[in-house]
């Protein structure tokens, strides 16, 4: 079930926080098991049954590593099969995809070096461990987290309310992003990629496609965020406004924070990093920016993708630096945006050939025409409020107005309202009346 | 201070998901959603969040907040409905790419049953351009000139006339994708001129005012959106009819079934919503003239102008009769025959290539 389902947010989460807070907090990650696999295995007893027995294979193996000498071969040996069942999984098309599994693969590959390179000691309960593969909070979509970050809140889930309470209001707060915003701009998005005819109605459409996918993943890194304060996990931040920054490299390390550094850590580094020759450095960078890009999808475009950004970052580091070091904020700012939307037409349509026939409608054909103008006029409040949120705006007038009382109260009266209108949002979806008689 | 607004909300947030937790176990549930139309989910293990919204406690309130809160903040199309001025809710239209199938197929059937008329009529959002807030082009005219250049039939166009006489009286219903009594009596009016054939001015009629409260399925798409409406019907004096509905084994004396009135779907009146066949007999007539109409529900309120020219009225619906129309065109001594379509419906079911 996602988070932004009635059967989460009305069933599952209020029955789930009263049990939870019900027992004692010894028992809580008992309870916080329990509910995980409550909740996974509603996606389905096939995705249950993969989940449970690469869980298993990886807590065997690495109890048993640990008993013997030799630990690195063997830590390689375990991380290569997850990494050959992930690839399995992601390009035999013929089977199905199991939920979550780019994530926790990536969190058992973290488990096993971690334990390897002795930064967490390996966690003899299984029931711990069972915890951190599949508490529902980071399951199916990340954020991607190291065991050594969570172990301690794992064996003491005790949040006081405030904790409680700010947790509760992130979960919110994605919430909103997710229903009201992100959903509304994907409707607006599969409308525009459709009715696309002139080169504004291009740029539009990959803009509005920028706008949905930063608030619909950040959106769900606020819920997981706040469902792990609510339990008493504190998870690392994913995004950090990154369509603020002023060069690619710096995206990176503020978009998907999780993967980037994943990918740092037990990637990047081992290679070498950049304390190597330059063209060593070029092929390290590559070889990360590749990997990204498969990680992302299974079709050519991530692989573009992937390679798109590497090439990028290699250029900012060889000599792109040196010259927007010169350049005022404003032209860096243009850089970025420019790079970042052109590469989302790679994201986002997956068939090659419709890639080509959308760059070359960029560039080509009448400048504007009247849909895209309806179409502007219809969602200017979506799209200033999408705005909105890519900037730090709405957290510094949180911070000036946070001592005001009234202001304070009003805001949380608005907040219990979008909750009601979120659940309007979400019932809208199956909202689907026949013209005919139902025959 | 802060503390306190800090336990108010979160208590206020568990009353809200507790309470309709709550509500949802003890409420009844209903099988059927005649604002939508549409039978609701049934439980399934596999499908419970349909099941849970389906069955929502006060789904209906919660979404005609949805709909009024895009109203407020400046939207116009709303679920694939336009809400133009008068409230005025226009269904969308969207084009098909299949419709070179609907050429082929209606050439073939003029070709063995010659003489066939075609009529495809526009739809509100064509008519009614004036009504949106935003200058659109809609292509239907387009679509209409495209399919009327393919056909071998004689083609009669209405987008004119049903313009033209937008003014006085709505040939539309506001709050529902058909035709309204006017709109069909201005394309039976052109149909006869086509024909050379005289027909029955306005005053002619008995219109009769069946109801002031309908509210049409474009409606049902923006619930808390809809004001209600009319629907008149018109009658020629002293007609006798008799109505068979073949397949259901049901005769009848009139071309209505006022029980929709109290249901929801109002315009399901006319000829008793939807049926394979029907044949209506004018006891006025003697002079053995069949007509057969191919329709679909937009024929609903344009036969009963067509009745009080023929002795015999044939009309078939393609989504339900299962044989060869041919053959009954044989079989019935027919001379005339129209195909008569909106746009819209005629894309989205497509049951007109089953035409044979």
């Amino acid at each position: 079930m996602s988070f932004n389902s009635l059967t989460f947010l009305i069933f599952f989460l209020p029955v789930f926080i009263l049990v939870f807070y019900l027992f004692p907090k010894k028992y809580r990650y008992i309870i916080l098991l329990i509910g995980s696999l409550v909740f996974y295995l509603y996606s389905g007893l096939y995705n249950f049954i993969i989940i449970l027995s690469i869980a298993f294979i990886n807590y065997i193996g690495v109890f048993i590593i640990n008993k013997y000498k030799k630990k690195n071969v063997f830590s390689y040996v375990l991380v290569a099969l997850n990494i050959i069942t992930l690839l399995i999984f992601k390009y035999d098309n013929n089977i199905i995809f199991p939920l979550g599994i780019s994530f926790y693969t990536f969190n058992n590959i973290s488990y096993i070096i971690d334990v390897m390179k002795r930064k967490v000691s390996y966690e003899k309960n299984i029931l711990y461990y069972l915890t951190y593969i599949l508490l529902f909070c980071h399951v199916t979509m990340g954020p991607i987290v190291r065991y050594k970050d969570i172990k301690n809140n794992l064996l003491n889930l005790n949040p006081d309310f405030n904790g409680f309470h700010c947790g509760l209001k992130r979960l919110l707060w994605g919430l909103f992003k997710k229903v009201l915003i992100a959903d509304s701009l994907g409707i607006l998005y599969n409308t525009l990629i459709s009715n696309n005819t002139s080169i504004v109605s291009h740029i539009f459409c990959l803009i509005v496609f920028a706008l949905q996918l930063y608030i619909d993943f950040s959106s769900y890194c606020d819920m997981a965020i706040g469902l792990g304060k609510i339990v008493g996990i504190n998870y690392n931040e994913n995004f950090d406004y990154p369509y603020l920054v002023t060069s690619i490299s710096e995206f990176w390390r503020k978009w998907h924070i999780t993967l980037g550094n994943f990918f740092k850590e037990y990637v990047y580094f081992p290679l070498g990093g950049n304390r190597v020759s330059k063209f060593r450095h070029v092929i390290n960078l590559l070889i990360v920016w590749i990997l990204t890009g498969m990680w992302h999808g299974n079709t050519i475009n991530f692989l573009l993708w992937g390679l798109y950004y590497g090439i990028i970052i290699i250029l900012e580091k060889l000599v792109l630096k040196k010259v927007l070091d010169h350049l005022p904020n404003f032209i860096k700012h243009i850089y970025v945006i420019v790079i970042l939307l052109f590469g989302y037409i790679f994201f986002s349509i997956s068939d090659f050939n419709d890639a080509i026939l959308f760059i070359k409608g960029l560039f080509s054909g009448s400048f504007i025409d009247n849909t895209i103008i309806f179409y502007l006029k219809e969602n200017i409040v979506l799209l200033i409020i999408s705005i909105i949120l890519c900037f730090k705006l709405p957290n510094n007038i949180k911070k000036i107005y946070e001592n005001n009382n009234i202001v304070y109260f009003i805001t949380n009266l608005i907040c219990i309202l979008l909750y009601i209108i979120s659940i309007s949002y979400i019932i809208n979806g199956t909202y689907s009346p026949f013209l005919y008689n139902a025959f | 201070m802060k503390n306190i607004v800090d336990k108010i909300f979160v208590f206020g947030i568990a009353i809200i998901s507790f309470g309709l937790l709550l509500m949802f176990i003890i409420s009844s549930k209903n099988d059927f959603s005649e604002e939508e139309n549409r039978y609701l989910a049934t439980f399934d293990i596999n499908n419970i969040e349909e099941y849970i919204e389906d069955h929502f406690y006060m789904r209906n309130n919660f979404i005609s907040l949805k709909n009024k809160l895009e109203f407020y903040i400046g939207k116009t199309l709303i679920n694939d409905i336009y809400i133009g001025s008068d409230n005025y809710l226009i269904p969308i239209f969207k084009t098909n790419n299949k419709r070179d199938l609907i050429v082929d197929a209606i050439n073939k059937f003029n070709l063995i049953n010659s003489n066939v008329d075609v009529m495809f009529v526009p739809d509100s959002i064509l008519i009614n351009e004036d009504k949106l807030k935003f200058h659109l082009n809609t292509l239907e005219e387009e679509e209409i000139n495209y399919l009327y250049s393919k056909l071998n039939t004689n083609n009669i166009n209405v987008i004119n006339s049903l313009k033209n006489n937008n003014l006085e009286n709505n040939l539309y219903y506001r709050t529902d994708h058909h035709w309204t009594s006017y709109g069909a009596y201005i394309a039976y009016k052109e149909y006869f001129k086509n024909k050379n054939k005289n027909y029955y001015n306005l005053s002619d009629y008995k219109i009769t005012k069946v109801t002031d409260d309908f509210l049409g399925t474009s409606s049902s798409f923006v619930t808390g959106l809809a004001t209600k409406e009319d629907i008149n019907i018109f009658e020629l004096k002293d007609t006798s009819l008799e109505v068979n509905y073949v397949y259901e084994n049901k005769i009848t004396n009139s071309l209505y079934n006022f029980d929709y009135l109290n249901k929801k779907d109002k315009y399901a009146m006319f000829l008793d919503n939807n049926h394979a066949l029907i044949t209506i007999n004018n006891k006025n007539i003697n002079d053995g003239s069949n007509i057969l109409i191919i329709k679909n529900s937009y024929g609903n309120s344009f036969v009963p102008f067509i009745v009080n020219h023929y002795q015999n009225t044939h009309v078939i619906d393609l989504r339900y009769y299962p044989t060869s129309v041919t053959d009954y065109i044989k079989n019935n001594n027919i001379s005339d025959i129209l195909i008569l379509y909106n746009l819209n419906n005629m894309y989205s079911d497509m049951s007109i290539i089953k035409l044979k």
